[in-house]
């Protein structure tokens, strides 16, 4: 009985429902529902028959993807040169985990209204010249010039005929060949040609180089990418391997860290999450800087190697910008520069979880809340999903003079009802105590008395234990089997834009066990996802 | 198209505004359902704002010319509980209803519904204008969200009267020589088709499984596509020209606020009189308003929170002023026999009760007879703190939506059915 199927004994029988994310054993999520009063084990869900890793490791079919509001104003403004401001216009996109991927709902009217907006928008910007072309020796030049950066593929005849058709409509409707190829322009992004990434049934270069730009870039093919795969330089392992690492170097790739890192730990909320006003070094310029310095400190360590994802959870050093210093406390040196690591206060920060940014996204508008972060470690790091009880959650008493938050939370304990997921929650959150709902850190309380961060991590792994602020609980969960595996889950729903089924258990074992062998190193994850068969298409690499 | 105006196309007087010529006809509720106006303002009114004995008072004054065709509500709480920091949970809630979490509403906005239930065979079915809406507040918290179409999914305000015009009008006003703006209609239509085509095509070469995403796409192209048809052969004689203020930078001054607001009035009012749509919201500024206009002393937000009551009366007096003036801007179009205004239903309120975060009461202003629902000329004082949910649900009522047993997700007696003492 594999370890993860113990931790779903240990939840039900404390009567909380906790799902783990499928993708190893089941087609549907492992949930599994217990009245608090029941102390029998559950029959369970999960066969161990069904692990062994099927012969062909492919992973499930993808789905037909449509442009994310920030693919979509990138690849536009990439292929047309022109600025582009969409995502504000456009309705929110639908999510996969954490991750924008628009993989499973059809677009709403309100999307594609707002599409032709944004089209005729878009077209006006093309500088004149561009659009001049009225002889026909120059009309198949400026089709290519036009609509085939748009369409991230090469145009067949059948499509040369029908936009010379919609040319000579457009012509005669407006009575310029500026118009008519303005006109080409807006039909060229209202198509589903540039709104989808279509793709064959088997995978062709191009298409690859398609899923490889959006993955690692948020955008279509550059030139040189698309010459590889021309070229056939996609086709073997070490091609594929080649363009990856290019890639992976080049400044674009600072949005795949960034996509990550948001959606991993939520961090798309930071520049919303309300905060009392009291707070007053928590401005925009704050929020923004917080962000900056999650992403920077992650971008160097996922896709520089500058460390692997222990130094992630455990480094004592952080990226910061001059606007963050004051919530962490520490004067401006005089030969200040952003790009140099700062050397953490000592005792009081240690990896990304003590980040501002983490701590201010999980906390109420008032304080630090030891629920939200206990959730998020197990939800986003640990990939263990309690689900809100079926009940009215009654309120937590009103907080009374001198009462310390432990003591508020007490009840937590009490109720049997509560305690049932709040003894997995509530531990882990308690070991961040000592940063407050902006990510400051506190010695003492607001009423005075030393700072309490006594946690524990106690999710049925062999790392539980107790927990006195943030560096133990990192050490903990960083030896936690399942964060590992977790942190590998998430990367292939942001590769893959799909949740992950049975036929991705093979893809997550092989894609764990490789990360594991390349000492947890990130950017060697990022390189073999996108190489895994059901990413690249190709045959997998003969396995010893 | 606005239907209700079927009923005066017989008048004299109709047919210079506005000359629809329409091609197809909508059913008949949808024609006899009344316009409706939602106006915000943030961050409440000073206490003591409410009508005198004897006339509306001094702090009202501004509505006097409109008393008979006004309802004030003096009573409602707002949808949260005054602990929670209304800037954040007070705009998402107060149209919807919703428990708002991480300052996004569970539930669709009212105009939201009813643009589903009534709007869709307008040319749009509804319009959301801003002043400042997005203008970056005194707190620097990301711009509050007030309307809704889904859970977790608002909707923005558009504070650039000249972007507003543009989508609105710009196709449909007679300033353009005819033919051009048929060949811009020509123009969408062509590309459409084009668009449909190549969906149809791609349609083909997907699975099983994905078509059902094309298929949809298909199905809002078409209907993009008779709306256009339906568009097309309106015409509107206004005396509107394009704005001329407008830009990002341009709307988010101070100085420009006053004229922003009144230009996007004027668009708004002119919308509903072109039968262009019949659901419009007007979202003045935000709850952390930065705002600051002459004569104030501070930030909007500074100022309600803790300046002297004289200087929030002030700063109330310009919303009140500013509602007086959108009335009267409803009132004069003549509609033939009756007024813009009898035919549209405003509903205008803030999302606390004054700047101290509280949720008891919250001011409410009805105007317009639209709907023959409200019974307007009076003050109505509730008792028993009723939650705004049961105005919501009257606005639903008034609107013809009928059926309609409550609005949001409060369970409690407060909470639930139409609020029978407005009618």
């Amino acid at each position: 009985m594999g370890q993860r199927t113990w931790l779903v004994i240990l939840y039900a029988c404390a009567g909380c429902e906790a799902t783990l994310d499928p993708g190893r054993n089941s087609n549907e999520p492992v949930s599994v529902e217990m009245e608090p009063e029941v102390e029998v084990d559950p029959p369970l869900p999960v066969d161990d028959e069904e692990m062994t890793p099927s012969p062909a490791c492919v992973g499930a079919a993808a789905p037909l993807r449509r442009l994310t509001r920030q693919e979509l104003e990138l690849a536009l403004s990439a292929a047309l040169r022109v600025p582009v401001e969409a995502a504000r216009a456009l309705p929110p996109d639908e999510t996969v985990g954490p991750f924008a991927a628009n993989s499973s709902l059809p677009p709403s009217e309100s999307w594609t209204r707002t599409i032709m907006e944004l089209a005729e928008r878009t077209a006006r910007r093309v500088p004149r010249e561009r659009l001049s072309c009225d002889q026909p020796d120059c009309f198949e030049g400026t089709l290519q010039n036009l609509v085939q950066p748009l369409w991230r593929r090469d145009l067949a005849p059948e499509d040369e005929n029908v936009l010379r058709e919609l040319w000579a409509r457009g012509r005669e409707l407006t009575g310029t060949s500026t118009g008519a190829w303005t006109l080409i322009v807006e039909a060229a992004i209202q198509s589903p040609d540039f709104l989808y990434r279509l793709e064959s049934p088997s995978l062709t270069p191009n298409e690859l180089a398609n899923r490889l730009a959006f993955f690692l870039w948020a955008e279509g093919p550059d030139a040189r990418l698309w010459a590889a795969s021309e070229a056939g330089g996609l086709s073997t392992r070490a091609g594929l391997e080649e363009e990856i690492d290019r890639m992976l170097d080049d400044p674009r790739a600072a949005r795949l860290s960034e996509r990550f890192v948001t959606g991993w730990l939520d961090l798309s909320r930071l520049t919303e999450v309300p905060k009392h006003f009291s707070f007053l070094r928590f401005d925009a310029e704050a929020r923004a800087a917080m962000k900056d310095e999650t992403i920077r400190f992650f971008d160097a360590i996922a896709r520089r190697s500058e460390g692997n994802l222990h130094t992630l959870m455990t480094a004592e050093w952080t990226l910061l910008d001059r606007a963050l210093l004051p919530i962490y406390g520490l004067a401006v040196p005089d030969d200040f520069d952003p790009e140099r690591p700062i050397t953490l206060p000592e005792g009081q920060r240690y990896g990304i979880l003590s980040h501002p940014s983490v701590m201010t996204v999980h906390s109420t508008s008032k304080e630090s809340s030891p629920i939200a972060r206990g959730s998020m470690i197990l939800d986003n790091l640990l990939c263990i999903h309690i689900e809100l009880p079926d009940i009215e959650i009654p309120e937590l008493p009103e907080p009374t003079p001198g009462q310390s938050k432990r003591e508020r939370l007490a009840a937590h304990n009490s109720e049997p009802a509560c305690a049932a997921c709040h003894q997995f929650i509530d531990p882990i959150g308690f070991s961040f105590e000592a940063l407050d709902a902006i990510g400051q850190y506190q010695s003492e309380d607001a009423e005075g008395r030393p700072i309490d961060d006594q946690g524990a991590l106690s999710v049925g792994s062999p790392s539980d234990g107790p927990a006195t602020g943030v560096q133990a609980l990192s050490e903990r969960i960083m030896q936690t089997p399942d964060f590992t595996e977790c942190f590998v889950r998430q990367w292939m729903r942001l590769g893959f834009g799909r949740p992950a089924t049975q036929e991705d258990a093979c893809v997550l074992e092989r894609l764990t066990e490789s990360f594991v062998d390349a000492n947890h190193d990130m950017r060697t994850l990022i390189t073999e996802l996108a190489m895994s068969p059901s990413f690249s298409g190709l045959p997998e690499e003969p396995r010893p | 198209m606005n239907f209700s105006r079927r009923r005066f196309l017989g008048a004299a007087g109709t047919a210079a505004l506005c000359g629809p010529f329409l091609r197809s006809r909508p059913s008949k509720a949808q024609a006899l359902a009344p316009n409706l106006v939602l106006v915000t303002w943030p961050d409440g009114l000073e206490p003591g704002w409410q009508p005198e004995e004897h006339g509306l008072g001094s702090r009202l004054e501004a509505l006097n010319p409109h008393r008979d065709q006004l309802l004030v509500i003096d009573g409602l709480i707002g949808g949260i509980d005054s602990e929670l920091n209304a800037h954040s949970e007070g705009p998402p809630s107060m149209w919807t209803g919703s428990r708002p979490a991480e300052g996004l509403s569970q539930l669709p906005s009212i105009d939201h519904l009813l643009a589903e239930r009534i709007g869709r065979d307008s040319p749009f079915p509804k319009l959301h204008f801003g002043v400042q809406s997005t203008r970056t507040g005194v707190l620097g918290n990301a711009s509050p969200r007030y309307f809704f179409s889904a859970p977790g999914a608002p909707v923005p305000s558009e504070d650039d009267p000249q972007v507003m015009y543009e989508r609105i009008f710009s196709a449909v006003l007679s300033t353009e020589d005819r033919s051009d703006v048929l060949r811009s209609f020509q123009r969408r239509e062509t590309i459409l088709s084009f668009v449909d085509d190549r969906l149809r095509n791609a349609r083909l070469r997907v699975s099983a499984e994905d078509r059902p995403k094309l298929d949809a796409h298909l199905a809002s192209i078409e209907s993009i596509e008779r709306s256009l048809a339906r568009l097309r052969d309106l015409s509107c004689d206004s005396q509107l020209s394009r704005p001329e203020i407008g830009g990002r930078a341009a709307v988010d001054l101070d100085e420009g606020f006053e004229t922003v607001a009144d230009v996007q009035g004027d668009l708004l009012v002119t919308a509903l009189s072109c039968g262009l749509t019949k659901i419009a919201t007007l979202q003045l500024s935000q709850t952390d308003s930065a705002l600051q206009l002459p004569g104030w002393p501070a930030a909007l937000h500074s100022v309600m929170h803790d300046h002297p009551t004289a200087d929030r009366i002030e700063v109330n007096l310009w919303f009140v002023a500013f509602l007086a003036r959108l009335l009267e801007k409803l009132a004069s179009v003549d509609l033939g026999g009756a007024s813009l205004l009898d035919e549209t239903i405003v509903v205008a309120t803030s999302e606390m009760a004054i700047g101290n975060h509280g949720n008891d009461p919250i001011p409410y202003f009805v105007a317009g007879g639209g709907g023959r629902h409200f019974r307007l000329g009076r003050t109505l004082r509730l008792e028993g703190k009723p939650r705004n949910t049961r105005l919501l649900t009257s606005i639903m009522h008034a609107m013809g939506q009928t059926d309609v047993g409550s609005i949001g997700e409060f369970e409690d007696e407060a909470s639930l059915g139409a609020l029978e003492e407005v009618r």
